[in-house]
């Protein structure tokens, strides 16, 4: 049996999910069926889904079940490649059904038409809202159009799921917030990372004390390439190159911050009350307006931080959250933890590491009576065994599944049901404010404290 | 081409050395055991990793005898020169 919460257990429930995935079933919604039927087992059922992944409780396998015969129809705002890529993930959503695709970039719309032909073509949005036979819709523009038309969208009865961050300005941020919660209307974030098995494996881990008490936190996401796009004509490079300009874009902190600060305070289970930072133009001059380098220290209340960096002129780290434990360290992008002492090593190769160790750390370096402390090598253990691989981070998050085709499908499940997936919005509220308010800090080059009008009822500071 | 003879003392002195090597290791395997306070089933668990380290401590003998005898060559020669 695996009851209770330890590696071995999640290694028991990952050979449920193995025997499941090698009948070949690789549909998205018996993923999620599979994927929520065995964390419940594993853990004790309901009421741990209830205490540590709320957010779940909205798309059991059983409530998929009253719903199987029952399609959402949905419409997707915004058809650039983010947009191309929901469109291939809702071909494999059989409880989904894309009614609209509406883009005011012809090429753009021409390419999405193509991928789901029964789609129908719109170019305003507005006209898709005024649509009744639309359940919800999935919003996929540049950031600075997020808030509007979320906001466009609630208030005409849609549900919506919409790409992080939330806004591009904190007043924007709380206006969504409060227009979510005085309405019924759904309202999902892309917040992937919550829907991901191997993000709530080790989170749950981190919770049941694996790595003891939690001292820090780094994160970094490092690529090398200028993130550009090319552009057919000169007029449409701000249109096209909208990360790269401040008035639409929220730069590398909201493009890619905000996955890596939500699963700090998620790990955390608390709200960083300070940040500063430096953000610079470092390599990439070229008539970008965000910075391609930044370093930024969120500040907790009790005094642990987490240090974020995010380069894209060197890709040697990767992308990397790492949860640093007073007993071990919980790598959650790869998904494998490190133990300070590790008593899982047979005894004869931690014999022969102390000699070694012995060996070299005898060799004083620049003194009689220092060493190098360089970095020691620590034995991954994975948090799953199963199919999953880990990528360079040049690109999205590599594992085979991040959760992203977890979300979408629930969120269209939701959009049957009317059912809210708890938390989704906090979550994402608090870590698009925290990449917002890292960028002020940046801007202004001092420390800001979360200012109390923009505090909400959830986690603590 | 010259044959080479191995006499049979070689071999059974070669096999004696690498039979002590691996009880060698299979010591520190115990030891290692004991002390980290491991179970006792890596007695058998960790025989692949006896047994490389069994191999290399063999190989390690093998080249410290190599270069004795390399080193002890000339003075030979010169006794039996005289």
């Amino acid at each position: 049996m695996c009851n209770g919460l330890t590696p071995h257990n999640f290694r028991c429930r990952t050979e449920v999910t193995m025997k499941t995935e090698e009948k070949g079933n690789q549909n998205v919604d018996m993923g999620l069926r599979s994927f929520i039927k065995s964390l419940a087992y594993m853990t004790g059922g309901a009421a741990f889904l209830a205490s540590t992944t709320p957010w779940l409780t909205s798309c059991t396998p059983e409530k998929l079940d009253e719903i199987k015969k029952e399609k959402a129809r949905v419409a997707l705002i915004g058809s650039g490649s983010r947009g191309q890529y929901h469109i291939h993930n809702l071909l494999g959503i059989s409880h989904a059904d894309l009614v609209t695709i509406c883009d005011n970039y012809q090429p753009n719309l021409e390419a999405a038409l193509a991928l789901y032909p029964t789609a129908k073509g719109e170019t305003d949005y507005h006209k898709v809202l005024e649509d009744k036979s639309i359940d919800g819709v999935i919003i996929a523009v540049p950031l600075y159009l997020h808030a509007q038309i979320t906001l466009d969208a609630l208030s005409a009865g849609k549900h919506v799921f919409c790409e992080k961050a939330m806004a591009l300005r904190p007043e924007d941020c709380k206006a969504v917030y409060d227009a979510y919660k005085a309405g019924d209307r759904v309202l999902y974030y892309c917040m992937q990372r919550m829907y991901d098995e191997k993000y709530i494996k080790a989170i749950s881990m981190i919770k049941e004390g694996l790595i003891g008490d939690i001292v820090g936190m780094r994160c970094h996401w490092f690529r090398n390439a200028d993130w550009r796009r090319e552009v057919p004509s000169p007029e449409l490079e701000r249109k096209i190159n909208w990360r790269l300009y401040k008035e639409y874009s929220g730069g590398l902190m909201t493009e890619l911050g905000s996955h890596q600060l939500e699963v700090c305070d998620w790990a955390i289970g608390m709200v960083p009350s300070q940040v500063t930072g430096m953000g610079d133009i470092v390599y990439w001059k070229d008539g970008r307006e965000v910075w391609d380098s930044v370093n930024v220290v969120y500040r907790y209340s009790d005094g642990r931080k987490i240090n974020y960096e995010s380069l894209i002129s060197n890709k040697f780290n990767g992308m990397e959250e790492q949860i640093l434990g007073k007993d071990g360290t919980m790598d959650l992008s790869k998904g494998v933890y490190y133990l300070e002492d590790d008593h899982s090593i047979p005894g004869m190769r931690q014999l022969l590491d102390q000699v070694k160790t012995g060996i070299f750390a005898s060799i004083p370096s620049a003194g009689p009576s220092w060493r190098p402390e360089l970095k020691g090598s620590y034995v991954p253990h994975a948090v799953l065994e199963g199919k999953f691989s880990v990528g360079t981070g040049e690109s999205m998050v590599s594992a085979d599944r991040d959760g992203a085709d977890e979300i979408r499908s629930a969120f269209c499940q939701s959009c049957i049901t009317g059912e809210k997936a708890q938390n989704v919005v906090e979550e994402a509220y608090y870590s698009s404010m925290l990449c917002l308010l890292g960028n002020q800090a940046m801007e202004e080059q001092r420390t800001i404290d979360f200012p109390e009008e923009y505090k909400i009822p959830y986690l603590k500071f | 081409m010259k044959d080479i003879t191995i006499k049979g003392s070689t071999i059974r002195r070669e096999l004696v050395i690498l039979l002590v090597s691996l009880v060698v290791a299979e010591g520190i395997n115990v030891y290692a055991i004991i002390s980290m306070a491991r179970p006792a089933k890596e007695l058998f668990t960790m025989v692949g990793f006896v047994t490389v380290t069994g191999v290399a401590i063999y190989i390690i003998l093998l080249i410290i005898r190599l270069l004795v005898k390399l080193a002890s060559k000339p003075f030979r020669k010169k006794q039996t020169d005289q």
